[in-house]
Order: C-alpha cells, then sequence, then structure tokens
C-alpha cells in the first residue's frame, strides 16, 4: 500500500487507486479498503481484526500447524497490504484475501517439498521457516486451558439463549445469510432480526468477558 | 463518542451501510488510550462471531503480531 502512506490522516479523501474505478464503494469492507488505500491505517487494522481468523483457518486447512499458520497469516496480510490499492473490486475484500491467504499456503508447501527434494528453495521460504524455528514454543498450557473454559463458557451462553436469538445468529453463522434473508424466513422486520442478533451476542459477552479480561493487553 | 454494540455487531456482519464507516473509524479514534472501550466491544463480538462460525481460537496477541509486521513494513517503506 505505497500510495499516500501517512498514519494520521483522519479525514482522507476517497481517491481512486491505480486504474481502479472511482466508484464509491457498496459495503463497509470497501469503504475500509478506499480509506486504508487513501493513507488510514486505522482502516487497514480494522480490517485485519475482522479477518484474522478467518484467514488463518484458511490456512490451517492447508498446512495443519499452528506455528506456520501465524507466521503465514502475517505473510499474507503482508502481501494484501502491499496489493490493496490494486483489488479492482474493493466490495470483495474477503474473498481476495481468502485466495491470497490460499496461495500463500500452498506455496510453502511447495517451497517445503522443494526443500526436501533438495531443490533451491524460495528466499521467502528461507525467512519463514527462520522465524518458525524462532516460535518453537507456541502457547503455554495456561493458555490452552483458558481457551478451552473460554470457548465451552462461550457454547454454553450461546445454548442459553431464547430460540430467536439463537436460530437467528446460526442463520448467520452457519447459514450464512443476511439479515433480510434471515427477516424472511422468520418472518420478522429486518430490524427485529438486527436486534435478536445483537441482543445474542450481548448476551454471550457478559458471560465471557471476564474470562477475556486476563488477555485484554495482549488484544488489540 | 462510542459506538453502539448493535452497530457494530451489523458491521461485523455487513450489514452496516458504507457511509457510516466513518462513524466507525472515529469512534475507534476516540477511545480512551489503555481502556480501549470500542475496540474490546469490536474484537469481543468478532470473537464470539468466529466461534459460532466453528473458528474457535483467542487473541493473545495474534492481531498484534501482525499490526507489528505491518508498521515495521511501512517504516521500512519510508525510509527505502
Amino acid at each position: 500500500m505505497h500510495r499516500s502512506d501517512v498514519s494520521a490522516d483522519p479525514q482522507p479523501a476517497l481517491l481512486p487507486a491505480h486504474g481502479t474505478p472511482d466508484v464509491p464503494p457498496a459495503t463497509a469492507d470497501g469503504a475500509l479498503v478506499a480509506r486504508a488505500c487513501a493513507g488510514d491505517t486505522l482502516a487497514f487494522e480494522v480490517l485485519v481484526v475482522k479477518y484474522q481468523r478467518r484467514a488463518a483457518a484458511e490456512i490451517r486447512r492447508v498446512v495443519h500447524d499452528a506455528a506456520v499458520t501465524e507466521e503465514l497469516t502475517q505473510d499474507a496480510f503482508l502481501r494484501v497490504y502491499d496489493a490493496l490499492c490494486d483489488l479492482q473490486d474493493r466490495d470483495r475484500f474477503w474473498p481476495w484475501l481468502r485466495t491470497i491467504c490460499r496461495n500463500v499456503a500452498s506455496s510453502y508447501l511447495r517451497n517445503r517439498q522443494n526443500h526436501l527434494d533438495d531443490r533451491p528453495m524460495d528466499p521467502d521460504a528461507d525467512a519463514t521457516v527462520a522465524a518458525l524455528e524462532r516460535h518453537s514454543s507456541h502457547g503455554s498450557v495456561e493458555d490452552e486451558v483458558a481457551a478451552r473454559q473460554l470457548f465451552e463458557a462461550l457454547h454454553r451462553a450461546m445454548d442459553a439463549l431464547p430460540d430467536r436469538q439463537r436460530d437467528a445468529i446460526l442463520m448467520r453463522e452457519i447459514e450464512g445469510l443476511d439479515y433480510r434473508s434471515i427477516a424472511a424466513t422468520m418472518g420478522l422486520p429486518v430490524n427485529t432480526v438486527k436486534s435478536l442478533i445483537f441482543r445474542g451476542r450481548d448476551a454471550i459477552a457478559l458471560a465471557v468477558r471476564p474470562l477475556l479480561q486476563p488477555t485484554r493487553s495482549r488484544r488489540w | 463518542m462510542p459506538m453502539n454494540d448493535d452497530t457494530l455487531s451489523a458491521f461485523l456482519d455487513d450489514e452496516l451501510p458504507p457511509s457510516r464507516v466513518v462513524e466507525l473509524l472515529d469512534s475507534l479514534r476516540s477511545d480512551a488510550p489503555q481502556a480501549g472501550e470500542t475496540r474490546d466491544r469490536l474484537t469481543t463480538l468478532q470473537l464470539i462471531k468466529d466461534a459460532v462460525a466453528g473458528v474457535e481460537a483467542p487473541d493473545n496477541g495474534f492481531s498484534l503480531r501482525i499490526l507489528a509486521r505491518l508498521a515495521a513494513r511501512r517504516r521500512a517503506g519510508r525510509a527505502s
């Protein structure tokens, strides 16, 4: 993201990027990409926070290793950052990021195989392997226990929700329906669906917040 | 001015109109130092959303490590 890369520009204009049509974004993600390209680093941070787990999950499906996944997820976001302003359809940020994650993971596996075959390796892959060696231990036993407690509490809270809140959340997260489709399925106004989903998540947040407090300083 | 949780929730579901992104960013910028109230609420809601979708991962510095590498990349870009 080399264009007008300034760290503090609270009200940047929506500047057209290289060859990118100056079309107003249709989604919040598209608006964040536009602002990030105009030099608003916070906008890019929000995209990282929103998608880091999904990005890591895409990579982990390919490499099956937690330490490798973290390193490659960082690599993927660096590639995204460098190429962000060349993204043609800014409203399709996640499909683009997902493709980059799959490419990074596949490239890693190919390079590892090349290495095993004693063929010349990609220098970037060498750097990744070196970084992995620095991360020989990944997460303490205490962290793993805390994570297990956190997600058990989260799912208990989910199970305890009123049926309509739980159903609306599951339709959103498992079936991937948007609010309008959920509203049509449940026979409710869209704003009611929005409220059901928010109130459900809020109740879960109340249940898990004490368990998140000890790690607050390690989060964004 | 902190953003309402229902608005943050809608943003994470891709249901926030793009015209309200400025409001979201302003709310994050006005977070009190150290407290980071809006950030805390946003990351908690995202963790819940991901976990319900089957991606269970606490953020024990994962995001911050990504952002640290990005910051290093930016610094290197400016220096060159």
